[in-house]
């Protein structure tokens, strides 16, 4: 009996430490992917957005220096695609 | 024969001889950002990054050149493909101006513009220009040209063509087409196009090929794909 009790006490006390020590690694783990993917999508989706935006407004101020609307001409779509692509080559 | 006979007559072979008269025509231009100061952009330059960016590029720009190719009433407009200018790899603006990538398709029918820019092959329908033909006249090389000013455009400044009658085909660079005589010279606000060699039924002119890839759009379903898309926040 009492090795039975022994045994049960052995199995109960490593399963306690499993359940206490590898799951807490898992959810460290987990949160540490989890950062370094949400760090990732900030740089690149934070610095494409940034390359959107000076690019947009790049685009808006020649067409404002042409006395164009930019809506109204290709051209400005073609500068936008480059500057952009540009921009996203260089800084993402 | 009567005098009003032999005038009939020769106002219906004049338009026959002088189509016979060019059976192809190649038209170079080079076209230049023309001289300014940039006094507003360098103010807005000193707390905006973007037009100081803008203000480089500009700076940067150089002398494109363009070629316009006429046969059996067909023109075909494109730009010399623009190096990078520097290591940096910078954009030259005075390229997009001239027409960037797209090619200018034209026959009877119509006009359209040919690229892949937006990162789909599309034909886009380009709108008539409407002109106001002015007495104003001037030499351009051996030709006489009369002044026009394109009325329909949506730009401020509105564009001036100078086109010559001495070669009576109605093509120009870019979608600048629809009038009586080849366009010798397009002045735009910022930018200026000058032909610079012209020739005349060339034997090594070499056949133009309509372009057929990509969906064909017109202006209007190609405005609304764009619309509000450079809408000021």
């Amino acid at each position: 009996m009492k090795k039975l009790f022994f045994t049960l006490a052995l199995v109960f006390i490593a399963n306690f430490g499993f359940a206490n020590v590898n799951p807490k690694n898992n959810l460290n783990e987990k949160n540490d992917n989890k950062k370094e993917i949400v760090k990732i999508i900030e740089e690149v989706f934070g610095c494409a957005s940034d390359c959107v935006r000076d690019s947009r407004n790049m685009v808006l101020q020649a067409a404002e220096d042409n006395g164009d609307n930019a809506n109204e001409h290709q051209i400005y779509m073609e500068v936008y695609m480059m500057l952009y692509q540009s921009c996203y080559n260089h800084n993402c | 024969m009567t005098m009003k006979k032999i005038t009939l007559l020769l106002l219906i072979i004049s338009p026959w001889c002088n189509a016979q008269n060019f059976e192809n025509v190649t038209i170079n231009y080079k076209v230049s950002q023309k001289e300014r100061d940039f006094k507003d952009l360098k103010e807005k330059a000193k707390t905006s990054a973007s037009a100081q960016q803008l203000l480089w590029y500009y700076e940067d720009a150089i002398d494109v050149n363009a070629t316009l190719r006429i046969c059996n009433k067909e023109s075909i407009y494109d730009v010399e493909e623009s190096l990078d200018n520097d290591a940096n790899k910078k954009l030259n603006l005075t390229y997009f101006q001239a027409g960037g990538k797209k090619q200018y398709y034209s026959d009877t029918e119509e006009l359209f513009t040919s690229s892949d820019v937006t990162g789909e092959y599309l034909r886009v329908t380009q709108e008539k220009k409407e002109w106001e033909l002015l007495k104003d006249t001037k030499k351009i090389g051996i030709y006489s040209c009369f002044k026009a000013i394109n009325i329909n455009s949506t730009s401020k400044i509105k564009p001036i063509a100078w086109y010559t009658l001495e070669l009576p085909l109605s093509y120009g660079p870019r979608e600048f087409n629809g009038l009586p005589g080849v366009i010798l010279e397009l002045e735009l606000k910022n930018y200026i196009f000058k032909s610079t060699t012209i020739s005349i039924n060339s034997s090594s002119f070499e056949p133009i090929e309509k372009p057929t890839k990509g969906k064909k759009i017109t202006y209007a379903e190609w405005r609304e794909r764009a619309k509000g898309f450079f809408e000021n926040e």
